[in-house]
């Protein structure tokens, strides 16, 4: 018997079905396989996971700590308990920093990573390390903070030349508000001119003082405000390698970059630009003025030796203190005893010990010692036990209980307490 | 006529007589003189004076050496004697008196000072807080600040002629007055040379003198690793044989002291060798050089040679074993370079 008509109909029709059904169960199937692929994928690389954006500590630094791990140590900042008290002495950051400054009227530090130029504020009452800011500034070579906080972030252009950017903390943001108060916040700021080569801000970040180089040749010297605006000149120099130091009180000074065995001479600033003598033609020649009184500490570099020399007032007598090391690893104690800490090296391990220091070719092991100046001793105060400690750019908090260093082997951040 | 001739036969005639009179008859109480030692003495620096004379015979005379009437030394023949400077820009007279009254002759020791200041404009890296030294071929800045008093008040340089030395030769076309910079050329290699610089008072009531010793230095090469987060690490310049723990390192060479503005100048040539093999250097950035050692023994070598397309003097190299710890290709011992 012959199927009919409608049947054949019928029988096509319920094929149709079938295969379209299979065909919907195989999309189905093939559909779903991927969406789980594809989930996995976004889960391996983090989609979906809370944004680390107004975190404390945010994906930029977490990527980079855990990317430079072999070549710096552990990933973790501290070394301690956060919420305990800081040891005596805290490594507060293992990553590079550009550098740092103490708070007003606190022992809390503000510094800058090197990576990303964020701002960050380590308090060793806690050991917590908090990020400020979350502007990205990366590959920031050098920075320095005012006592409020605003930081001047110096990088290198891809031409070689310097970059100066002078930033303030945003009080408030939008993203603040809905993070939290702790959230970091932008870095707001303006570029300087282009190639300045020194430069030093007053405590309250208002104002700057730079030396900046001089199209026509050598360099010039100014204040301005903290945006750059208001300039008024200082003096003008057929010489660029000075280093300039801006005190607390807002006395200037100027040295000349030492070398070992090469004279170097130190002045003292007038608000005019005019330039007194400090210290004359001294081979190898670091200063360390101080706030408020003229005393004055300076180092010399000669003949293989380094020497270190203080004077309580500008018309003393100098004294040979009985400690080997430079000026640079050496901080004033505020307060109205002439006491200064100072960072000396077991071994000077160079006869060009400055030239060799200053570019990265030589690392000393120091220990700390406090030098009462009136009296011309010295006496040592820590020793590190476990850590090489090569001491740059010392600085110590307004009430003289934590002097803040980075360690010129590795340019990580470490804190001081100098009682026992 | 007669009157004109009668004159000058006259006059040729009485010559020789009225010259031998004044040689024959002089007052020689002033043929006395006292020089000082240094010359432009800076402050509280000790002096040496000394009295010399061509007519009197210093050693068998009583001499006294005094100042504002005191009296500061004395004795038969005693010819030299010291004395410590006073402060910046005071003066101090000096007489020495010659059997006493014979002869005299006095001094005045007025020290001041002036600061001479100097740098290389040779190559430092950004940062770099150390001097910028003088290589062969390079230039030398030059500063003098002059500490003249005139009145209780400075004389501006404008007032102060200045003279410039090289080796005690004058560099005249640095000198003159208000020239209180100079630019000249670097000593030449392994030499070193005096430049000085006297400086007086236009009026020449004031003068002065400082000097310096600028020796030449051979440029030096550092090695820095350039680390895509952190940038060149200028802090750690690495030595002669260095263990790093990635596969793949980027660095950078800094040549310090070349007598250039910028690493990259385009008067530097750069010439890497890797495990002895050559590495053309990058146009845009010749001083680095991007190693990569995952398949390799993750040993390198690493030769430079920085030379001047222009100043045959300049010719710094440097060396450095860099051993790579992270590689991936442990088993394969081949060299990094040997394919090339």
């Amino acid at each position: 018997m012959r199927p009919s008509t409608a049947q054949i109909i019928q029988f096509l029709l319920a094929a149709v079905v079938v295969v379209a059904l299979g065909g919907l169960a195989g999309w189905y199937f093939f559909v779903n396989k991927h969406i789980e692929q594809t989930q996995s994928t976004d889960d391996a690389r983090g989609f979906g996971q809370s944004a680390s954006f107004a975190q404390g500590i945010g994906s930029t630094y977490q990527n980079i700590v855990d990317g430079i791990t072999g070549a710096f140590g552990a990933s973790s900042p501290t070394n301690n308990t956060e919420g305990a008290p800081a040891p005596r002495i805290w490594h507060v950051s293992k990553n590079p920093v550009a550098g740092m400054g103490f708070a007003a009227s606190s022992t809390d530090l503000y510094f800058a990573e090197r990576s990303t130029g964020n701002i960050l504020l380590a308090t060793p009452r806690t050991s917590l390390v908090q990020r400020l800011s979350n502007t990205l500034l990366p590959k920031v070579y050098e920075a320095q903070f005012a006592e409020s906080g605003a930081a001047i972030l110096r990088r290198i252009a891809d031409d070689g030349s310097i970059i100066t950017f002078a930033g303030t903390l945003a009080t408030s943001s939008a993203q603040q508000e809905t993070a939290g108060e702790n959230a970091p916040s932008a870095l707001n700021g303006t570029y300087l001119a282009q190639n300045i080569l020194a430069i030093g801000s007053d405590t309250d970040g208002k104002g700057i003082t730079y030396l900046v180089k001089n199209p026509a040749g050598g360099s010039v010297a100014a204040t301005a405000s903290w945006t750059g605006s208001s300039q008024k000149k200082l003096f003008e120099s057929p010489l660029e390698n000075w280093r300039l130091y801006v005190l607390r009180d807002g006395r200037m000074y100027i040295a000349q970059k030492a070398s070992d065995d090469i004279p170097g001479s130190a002045f003292k600033v007038a608000t005019d630009g005019s330039l007194s003598t400090l210290v004359s033609s001294m081979p190898g020649l670091t200063i360390l003025p101080r706030a408020s009184s003229t005393a004055l500490i300076y180092g010399q570099s000669s003949g293989g030796t380094l020497a270190l020399f203080a004077r309580v007032s500008e018309d003393a007598a100098t004294v040979r203190l009985p400690i080997r090391t430079t000026a640079d690893k050496c901080v004033w104690a505020p307060g109205m005893d002439l006491i200064a800490y100072c960072a000396v090296p077991q071994s000077a391990g160079s006869d060009a010990f400055l030239r060799d220091w200053y570019r990265g070719a030589l690392h000393t092991a120091d220990s700390w010692w406090s030098v009462n100046v009136s009296a011309g001793t010295a006496e040592q105060i820590y020793v590190p036990t476990e850590d090489s400690l090569d001491v740059h750019q010392p600085t110590i908090d307004g009430g003289g209980e934590y002097i803040a260093f980075i360690n010129g082997l590795d340019q990580s951040l470490w804190m001081l307490r100098i009682a026992k | 006529m007669k009157r004109i001739a009668l004159l000058l036969a006259t006059a040729l005639i009485a010559t020789p007589f009225a010259a031998s009179a004044q040689l024959g008859f002089r007052d020689t109480s002033n043929a006395l003189s006292i020089s000082i030692s240094p010359s432009y003495p800076a402050p509280f620096e000790l002096v040496t004076l000394k009295l010399t004379s061509p007519v009197h015979d210093l050693e068998r005379s009583d001499i006294v050496w005094s100042s504002g009437g005191k009296v500061i030394a004395e004795g038969e023949g005693l010819v030299k004697t010291t004395v410590t400077a006073g402060a910046m820009n005071t003066s101090m007279t000096i007489m020495a008196d010659v059997g006493n009254g014979v002869a005299s002759a006095e001094t005045v020791i007025a020290p001041t000072a002036i600061e001479l200041l100097w740098e290389a404009d040779t190559y430092v890296p950004p940062f770099y807080l150390g001097r910028s030294l003088p290589s062969a071929g390079a230039s030398v800045r030059l500063m003098a600040i002059p500490r003249f008093l005139k009145d209780g008040k400075p004389v501006p340089a404008n007032q102060i002629r200045f003279t410039w030395m090289r080796n005690d030769g004058i560099l005249v076309d640095q000198s003159g007055r208000g020239r209180t910079s100079a630019v000249v050329a670097a000593p030449y290699l392994y030499s070193a040379d005096i430049i000085s610089v006297q400086a007086e008072t236009v009026d020449g009531t004031i003068s002065g003198e400082a000097r310096v010793r600028i020796p030449s230095v051979e440029p030096v090469i550092s090695l820095y690793g350039d680390h895509p987060v952190f940038g060149t690490m200028y802090f750690n310049a690495l030595g002669g044989s260095t263990p790093i723990a990635e596969s793949e390192m980027s660095f950078i060479a800094e040549p310090y002291f070349v007598p250039a503005n910028s690493a990259r100048s385009s008067g530097l040539t750069y010439d890497w060798r890797v495990n002895n093999v050559s590495v053309a250097a990058g146009a845009d950035r010749p001083n680095a050089l991007t190693i990569d050692a995952s398949n390799s023994s993750g040993y390198a070598f690493i030769e430079l040679v920085v030379e001047h397309l222009t100043n045959f003097f300049l010719s710094a190299e440097g060396k450095w074993g860099i051993t790579f710890t992270k590689g991936g290709g442990g088993t394969d011992m081949t060299d990094p370079f040997s394919g090339r």
